[in-house]
């Protein structure tokens, strides 16, 4: 069954172009990343499933609901995070909370109290008080405090440390299990790949691509620098998989596309006296497999 | 209506419902207890206001009855200082409540709860209704209790209801194009200056079309034009006309209020 519908969905901020002809699916028990650099689209794509914005043509459902004119109907069932977090003044965290809840019939006062505890964070204080990453922690709990059917996240975990990052995906993981489908949208490829299983790739407000994660992590690109013993010589690099190859002396950097098994035999043959291996950047890809 | 916002609204609001009430009724019952001096110098005061220029006397609906008679005395000071502190507090009011959710980008958060557009706009008014409703019952009681205690004689009291009704219909057309005007700016920027300008402004424009058959024309852009304060007028009683027409801009003004934000795309 799908969640999330989209046809053909467009808004343009007068002759400005935010998203346009946008059409994807989101399934049940779908953690569907969205991705695209910053700029690209996502937020006025949610923004318009959430219907802050109306679109300028096209369609969108949300459990097969219309999301312009059933838009507080699909709300009762969904849970927003958003990417900045604004809240009102003046008003403790239990306060917000509280507040929060009464919106929601099926608020659950014990999972509230017990993400709050997991994220360690202080309900006492005044939210105008709080640092970014205690407003997002925030915004975590009051998004999944109704156990919502449909989970909309926007750069969720922008000013998370690690340790809470972590935790986050733990929690997301479960809600998934207890049948939360969620939309994940993020510029972060390396968020993605680790919790997402369908990805919809977004540039200049057009959909490059929708993809299974699988097909995109089989596509394995990496980013490799190397220092050599001796000067580096292009003719060694010379193979299909090496591409933006760029050579200085002894140093040598470029984007690799096969298994890291290949990779690390390629490597191996080499006199390597340092080697950095890291992810690509969303633009790595989009360079590579869409231009 | 959704009542945690409705409650949300009144707690925001209080802090300058409690500074414009007091000051309105401080302002309504300090003046009126002047009266009582006023009173006591009796003729002296009838010959000085008699000598005054007659162009300042229209233009401030002043009531050459105004030291003799407690009702002309109220109305003048009723038509000019709590007429434009309730307009400032009736259209600054209106203006953010509405517009602050934008400006301090927390639309977001209420509108990703289940509630509709038209839910926040029937809470919120509910909620401004609810505090212009007792400052203009708070003044009003306030008025009347001290006109009482000052008036030696007894007054007419059609009279004064007929002031109060003139003044709620004027406080509640400003209150209304607050609410309008805070739908222009993109963003919900905040307008205060150029509200408070709406009101005073208006005040002036109907002030200056007063005093001279040139100016005459600027009485049709003022709202403070359309009800009458002077309570020397022959049958000055209230014109069900007025009424309507008050009441049906008022409306327009709020309906447009509705149409517009139901479909408005939101900063922020």
């Amino acid at each position: 069954m799908n969640i999330i519908t989209t046809e053909k969905l467009t808004k343009f901020y007068g002759s400005e172009r935010g998203i346009e002809d946008v059409s994807i699916n989101v399934k049940q028990g779908d953690i569907f990343g969205f991705i695209g650099p910053n700029g690209a689209g996502k937020s006025t794509t949610i923004r318009t499933l959430l219907n802050l914005i109306f679109p300028s043509s096209g369609s969108s459902q949300i459990f097969g609901k219309d999301t312009v004119t059933e838009s507080s109907e699909i709300k009762k069932k969904v849970g927003y995070l958003p990417s900045e977090v604004n809240y009102y003044d003046n008003m403790s965290v239990q306060d917000l909370l509280n507040f929060s809840a009464t919106f929601f019939p099926n608020s659950d006062n014990k999972y509230c109290k017990e993400l709050c505890e997991r994220f360690t964070l202080d309900t006492t204080r005044e939210v105008n008080e709080l640092s970014l990453g205690s407003r997002k922690k925030v915004a975590i709990v009051q998004s999944l405090m109704h156990r919502p059917e449909l989970l909309i996240m926007d750069e969720p975990t922008s000013s998370l440390d690690p340790l809470m990052q972590a935790e986050f995906h733990e929690v997301l993981k479960e809600a998934n299990k207890d049948g939360t489908t969620m939309f994940f949208s993020s510029h972060i490829l390396g968020d993605v790949q680790k919790i997402c299983n369908r990805v919809s790739i977004i540039r200049n407000g057009v959909i490059e691509a929708n993809e299974d994660i699988g097909s995109l992590l089989s596509r394995q690109l990496k980013k490799v620098s190397l220092v050599l013993k001796d000067d580096a010589k292009e003719k060694q690099f010379a193979r299909k998989e090496i591409s933006k190859l760029e050579l200085v002396n002894q140093r040598v950097s470029f984007t690799y596309a096969d298994s890291p098994n290949e990779l690390l035999r390629f490597i191996a043959q080499l006199e390597v006296k340092d080697l950095t291996i890291e992810e690509p950047t969303l633009e790595d890809i989009f360079m590579h497999y869409y231009e | 209506m959704n009542k945690a916002l409705y409650i949300l609204e009144l707690k925001r609001n209080l802090k300058s419902f409690l500074i414009w009430g007091s000051v309105v009724i401080f302002i309504s019952v300090f003046i009126l207890l002047l009266f009582l001096s006023f009173a006591d110098m009796g003729d002296s005061m009838q010959v000085m206001m008699e000598g005054m220029p007659e162009g300042m006397v229209k233009g401030f609906g002043m009531n050459v009855d105004i030291y003799t008679n407690v009702l002309a005395y109220y109305s003048t000071y009723f038509g000019l200082h709590i007429m434009i502190l309730t307009g400032i507090f009736a259209i600054t009011m209106g203006a953010n409540i509405l517009s602050k959710e934008e400006r301090e980008k927390t639309s977001e958060f209420l509108l990703t709860r289940p509630i509709s557009r038209t839910e926040v706009i029937n809470s919120k008014l509910a909620a401004y209704f609810t505090l212009l409703s007792i400052l203009i019952v708070l003044q009003t009681l306030s008025s009347y209790l001290t006109i009482d205690y000052v008036s030696e004689v007894p007054f007419d009291n059609g009279i004064f209801i007929t002031l109060s009704v003139y003044g709620t219909l004027l406080t509640l057309l400003h209150g209304a194009l607050g609410w309008a005007l805070s739908l222009i700016p993109k963003r919900g920027k905040a307008i205060t200056g150029p509200l408070i300008g709406v009101v005073v402004g208006g005040f002036v424009c109907s002030a200056i079309s007063k005093i001279s058959d040139d100016s005459e024309f600027l009485r049709w852009i003022s709202p403070f034009s359309y009800v009458s304060f002077d309570v020397s007028l022959p049958n000055y009683s209230v014109n069900p006309i007025t009424v309507i027409v008050f009441l049906a801009i008022t409306a327009a003004l709020h309906a447009l209020v509705y149409i517009s934000y139901n479909r408005r795309d939101l900063d922020g």
